[in-house]
């Protein structure tokens, strides 16, 4: 029984190199594709705004092809809002829009088309215009830093500056973010690049997350340009806050985030804004 | 609390080096040695009193008696007792020392029986005098006088016996004769063959086990057991030597949980997780304790090492289903880990050094009677090469905080660079009292943490008087503090207690958030963060009492009751305000079983054992009754079956999360009445091993079904504009595995080790997430091991080689990008059915050198030797392509630790 024993041990050993031999080279790609035809919608309902929607194609996953995104054209899409049907004029590229009709606050507004025979829908309203929106300052001078000639900033450059604090009504613990936005057609810049630098221009806006609370705050250094810029407030659905949540894009976490949208993905949600003027001024 | 642990440990260590100071080698000896007494013609009675005020030897003697003798000697750097029997060689008295280290004079006509220490004993020529008789007595190792728990005491002839229990204590009942030969065998320990005679001491009888060398291995000792890993009779159950782990290959740390993932059913394909996986079942649902106090959390460094200094453990036993109502609360498995009580003969000390982590034991006696004894370790990482590369291999995939707060674009350009500084650390400490020979009382003290920091920060490049910065903070902070007071006592030979008070603590908090912080210019401090908070605290604090009643060689009743209550507080929270879910839950279990060992039959061939665990959860105000049953049958006495089945609940259970990619991806809350029942399962287990000589062949198929698994997800939060509601994001569903484990293992010689292989099947059903059964998270078909072990010279070689089938993942249907307001784009993937494909196969080689000398060992490992690319899981990107601008999916996979050598080089006093 021994030498069986001592036999069947040797023989596993060997079948173990060849397992392993087989493990090296064999391939197991275990893939089972599924397909994927939804439609995707950016949709942003402003109020006292036209309409205007970006209708897509999902980007389907095959580990045998690449595929791309492609815009949906030619479909029926109707918004029904306040005893009205609007249907919406394609484009092009996947754009819908419908410049007659003015948006309005409180008003319920439906999405509404076919693709692929499945009705997509979508629900939404537009919140209220902010209230009291108010900066603390209505302007600040920062040093124009040249770094033409290469170098790094240190500290003690420019300075003085102290942040703009931003403030307005919340009494519902709404969503409210802030875009800041650079309106200059030639904008100068804060800080002068070396002309062989690799670092693109700076975007001309900023913005921070959604948040519940009643104040937001900017550090002037994140102002890239001078000249004369937008504060804008905006007001949010929680759909539109959602997508900022952490999503997963792994096989251990794989999360789409809610939407008010049947049988499609993206977003369809109003949106309602209050601006404030704010200039950066060279010192 | 650093600070406070270094100080302790210093303190420690000096409590030691001052009982090094007093206490000497060998057994059965005072330890104690005079360096130069001169007496001359001195009364006994004042020379005894005299050397126990100088020199704290205890001598125990009749002063009457005593006193009437007049002696001279010299002590001159001799040991106490030999001094005095040279002493006394004129005289009609006589000396010994006992166990406990105490010398007692006696007159030479008194007849004493000394509980022996021996290590081998000669063959009793004579007749028997007793027949059917009891023993009582306690194994211990040779050298540090440790008792050692679960060791087998066996009557050779019967081929039956008993096993010591966790303080090394023993009955042995029914002993044919006084001249039977008993058999006493405990891995890692030489086994000893042990003659009774008529003289043998029936009560207290100490037996000695010699561990096995590693350096003077060229004589050959028969019957030596140098193993591993043991499969018991005991359905499931798996027994290892922490001290043999060494020899496995490893990378950075020796470490037990990493041992038991190379048997079989414990799954091994999981570098991210040192908690087991058990035949399908999750790291939450295995009981793991530690000293008696309940471990909730094993994970070092992203799960790469588990939480447990292998060097302070004694003993590790594992069930892999089926355990007896002893145990309970979990419905998977059960590691009850034992941690050493510390040398009581002498000072020692151990120390290890590696490419990860340094790691120092000291041990030794407290007091001169060596009645108290301690044992500390400590553990700390480095933060080198090895400790990156494994922290860059699992550290999260940063991709959650693109979108972060204000100054994206300020933070690309002035990045000054990433502050990382991780680390983790465990302490263990345990003090043992043994006043006598029937108590026993330990306080042993665990703590662990893990600090691991992703974070960048950013200085502000423009000083002047603005104060604060930006900063994006990942960091996770893990560990647990347990601690747990044990009084056992031996009260008659039949009936022994074991009483424990515990406290646990696992904490773990995930900060994932971008911070602004600014001045006011009113002086005022502001932070605002934009991300995720996490937090997760459970304390449980027990007590339980466990009665041991050896009715008759027959019967081993043991019964026991144990009150646990559990706080645990769970916070979620997004953007600093938005708590997503907020839970602080308490409750209490009131639990008592009764479990009966029954043998019957000639030589005990039928062992079975009903046991009944009854628990009373006041969440959910019900009483909860697991019937439990095993039994075991010796066909031959070679070929042995068993058998299992079993009820098991779990009320605090860990919830799996599936919208996170790192860091702690469950988190503990207890059962409710509703949305978060109370988990169930069934096990059956049936199977059988056949001995002979140096092989084993063990097999065990098992079925188990989990009723109330909880997953969480906020992936199906259906209900826009509103806050979320628990009971819709968590789902709750069944589960079942079946699968069979396969074992052969050469246990002896020069070359052992053994081979594993599994089958099985894990499937899951959760309504919400697919229609069907979906395959579990763990559901790997074929999981194969070979295990191999040659001893050369002062050489020990090993290599490890595991195979597993791909686990399944879940995949995406498609991808898309959606424009935000401020027009920056944002990735989302939308989900395949649930585990639906399969990743490849992995597999991986290891090996490992170990060179031993007298005073330690140094030690070559290298981990996945040819380097096989593990796929860990799959990353979904959009890309844009630069020239087209169109937008196209990538798929990559990120793998497991690639090829990774490590040195280790371990040192002992003694």
């Amino acid at each position: 029984m021994k030498n069986i024993l001592n036999y069947l041990y040797k023989n596993i050993t060997t079948l173990c190199v060849w397992g392993m031999m087989i493990g090296l080279t064999g391939c197991n790609s275990g893939e089972v594709l599924e397909s994927a035809d939804n439609p995707i919608v950016e949709g942003y309902l402003v109020a006292d705004h036209p309409i205007t929607l970006h209708i897509k194609k999902e980007i389907p996953y095959s580990d045998q092809s690449i595929s791309t995104e492609e815009p949906l054209d030619g479909l029926d899409v109707t918004i029904t809002g306040g005893g009205n049907t609007y249907h919406l004029k394609n484009n092009g590229d996947g754009y819908y829009s419908d410049s007659t009709v003015s948006l309005k606050v409180g008003v319920s507004y439906t999405m509404n088309f076919t693709y692929n025979g499945k009705v997509v829908t979508a629900t939404t309203s537009i919140p209220s215009k902010p209230t009291n929106f108010a900066s603390d300052q209505t302007s600040i001078y920062l040093t124009q830093v040249d770094l033409s000639s290469g170098g790094m900033p240190t500290p003690g450059m420019g300075g003085g500056e102290t942040r703009v604090n931003l403030s307005w009504t919340n009494a519902n613990s709404d969503y409210y973010f802030v875009v800041v936005e650079n309106i200059e057609t030639d904008p100068e810049a804060v800080i002068i690049l070396p002309s062989t630098t690799t670092v693109s221009a700076d975007a001309r806006r900023f913005r921070n997350q959604p948040v519940q609370g009643t104040e937001s705050s900017i550090n002037p250094n994140q102002f890239q340009y001078f000249g004369q810029h937008h504060i804008i407030l905006m007001h949010v659905n929680p759909d539109y806050a959602a997508l900022y949540k952490s999503a997963g894009t792994t096989s251990q976490n794989i999360s789409t985030p809610p939407t008010s949208i049947t049988n499609g993905f993206g977003i369809f949600t109003g949106v309602n804004a209050d601006t404030l003027d704010f200039e950066v001024k060279k010192r | 609390m650093r600070k406070i642990l270094l100080l302790l440990f210093c303190f420690v260590c000096q409590l030691a080096l001052k009982a090094q100071a007093q206490t000497a080698t060998s057994v059965n000896t005072t330890g104690i040695t005079i360096n130069d007494e001169f007496y001359n013609n001195e009364s006994l009675d004042r020379i005894c009193k005299d050397l126990q005020k100088k020199s704290g030897v205890k001598i125990v003697a009749d002063s009457s008696l005593i006193a009437r003798y007049r002696v001279s000697y010299w002590f001159q750097n001799v040991k106490v007792e030999i001094g005095i029997k040279e002493a006394l060689k004129n005289t009609d008295l006589k000396a010994y020392v006992d166990e406990n280290g105490i010398l007692y004079i006696v007159s030479k006509l008194q007849k004493v029986t000394v509980a022996q220490s021996a290590t081998q004993n000669a063959v009793y020529k004579g007749k028997p005098e007793k027949n059917n008789f009891t023993i009582t007595g306690k194994v211990v190792d040779s050298k540090t006088s440790e008792s050692l728990a679960f060791t087998s005491v066996i009557i050779k002839s019967k081929k039956s016996g008993v096993q010591t229990n966790v303080d090394g204590l023993f009955t042995l009942q029914k002993i044919p004769s006084d001249t039977t030969t008993l058999e006493i065998s405990y891995i890692g320990y030489k086994t000893l063959t042990y003659h009774l005679s008529p003289q043998t001491p029936t009560k207290d009888l100490r037996i000695e086990l010699e561990a096995v060398s590693e350096v003077l291995d060229e004589v050959v000792v028969s019957g030596e057991k140098n193993e591993i890993m043991k499969v018991n009779e005991t359905v499931g159950l798996f027994t290892m030597t922490p001290k043999n782990i060494a020899k496995l290959p490893n990378v950075g740390e020796k470490d037990i949980f990493r041992g038991f993932q190379l048997m079989p059913g414990i799954s091994a394909a999981n570098q991210s997780s040192s908690g087991l996986y058990v035949r399908g079942g999750t790291p939450d649902q295995n009981l793991v304790l530690y000293d008696g106090f309940t471990v909730y959390y094993v994970d070092h460094l992203y799960g790469f090492f588990s939480a447990f200094n292998s060097n302070a453990v004694k003993d590790v036993r594992l069930f892999k289903g089926g355990f007896e109502a002893k145990y309970g609360g979990r419905v998977s498995s059960v590691v009850d880990i034992t941690g050493k009580d510390g040398n009581q003969n002498e000072f020692n000390a151990t120390a290890d050094v590696g490419l990860l982590s340094a790691n120092a034991l000291v041990e030794g006696p407290i007091t001169k009677n060596k009645k108290l004894t301690f044992v500390v370790a400590g553990r700390h990482s480095w933060a080198g090469p090895l400790y990156d590369k494994i922290f860059n291999t699992f550290k999260s995939q940063q991709t959650s905080n693109q979108n972060g707060g204000f100054g994206g674009q300020f933070a690309r350009r002035f990045q000054s660079g990433q502050t990382v500084t991780s680390y983790f650390y465990d302490l263990n400490g345990k003090v043992t009292y043994r006043p006598n020979t029937k108590d026993n009382i330990t306080l042993s003290f665990y703590n662990g943490q893990d600090f691991l920091d992703n974070s960048q920060n950013l200085n502000l490049p423009f000083g002047g008087t603005r104060g604060g910065g930006f900063g994006n903070t990942d960091q996770s902070n893990w560990g647990n503090i347990g601690s747990s007071l044990k009084w056992s006592r031996q009260w008659t030979t039949k009936f022994y207690t074991n009483s424990l008070l515990s406290f646990s603590n696992y904490f773990s908090k995930r900060d994932n958030t971008n911070q602004n912080t600014f001045t006011r210019t009113d002086g005022t401090t502001q932070t605002v963060k934009f991300g995720s908070l996490e937090s997760n605290d459970l304390k449980d604090v027990s007590f339980k009492t466990d009665f041991e009643y050896r009715a008759s060689d027959h019967h081993l009743v043991e019964f026991g009751g144990q009150f646990s209550n559990l706080a645990i507080k769970y916070s979620y929270s997004q953007n600093d305000t938005t708590e997503i879910l907020g839970k602080n839950d308490r409750g209490n279990t009131i639990a008592g079983y009764l479990q009966d060992e029954i043998k019957i039959g000639a030589n005990n061939r039928f062992t079975m054992k009903p046991s009944l665990r009854v628990t009373y959860y006041d969440v959910t105000k019900k009483v909860y009754y697991e019937p439990r049953f095993t039994a075991n049958f010796a066909l031959t006495n070679e070929i042995k079956l068993k058998g299992a089945v079993g009820q098991y609940y779990q009320f605090a259970k860990q919830v799996e999360r599936e919208d996170i990619s790192n860091g702690s991806r469950s988190f503990w809350l207890l059962a409710n009445n509703s949305y978060l029942p109370v988990t169930s399962s069934t096990h059956i287990i049936v199977g059988g091993s056949y001995e002979i000589d140096d092989y084993v062949i063990d097999i065990e198929a098992y079925y188990k079904d989990i009723q109330n698994d909880t997953r969480y997800t906020l992936r199906f939060a259906p209900q826009i504009g509103r806050g979320l509601v628990a009971d819709e994001t968590f789902f709750t569903g069944t589960g079942k595995v079946k699968g069979i484990d396969f074992l052969l293992q050469k246990k002896f010689g020069k070359y052992n080790g053994w081979i594993g292989y599994t089958l099985a099947k894990s499937d899951k059903y959760i309504a919400q997430f697919s229609a069907d059964a979906f395959p579990s998270n763990f559901d790997v078909r074929h999981e194969f091991k070979s295990v191999n072990m040659y001893k050369i010279g002062r050489w020990d070689l090993s290599a490890t080689w595991i195979y597993a089938s791909g686990k399944p993942y879940t995949s995406i249907t498609g991808g898309y990008v959606v424009k935000l307001l401020d027009g920056t784009e944002k990735d989302f993937t939308s989900p395949s059915t649930t585990n639906a494909n399969r990743l490849p196969a992995s597999h991986r080689l290891d090996i490992a050198a170990t060179y031993n000398f007298t005073h330690g060992s140094l030690s070559l490992s290298v981990f996945n030797v040819y380097g096989q690319s593990n796929v860990w899981y799959k990353k979904f990107q959009t890309i844009t392509d630069p020239d087209t601008n169109e937008k196209y999916l990538s798929v990559t996979d990120v793998n497991y630790l690639g090829f990774t050598p490590n040195l280790t080089f371990t040192y002992h006093l003694r």
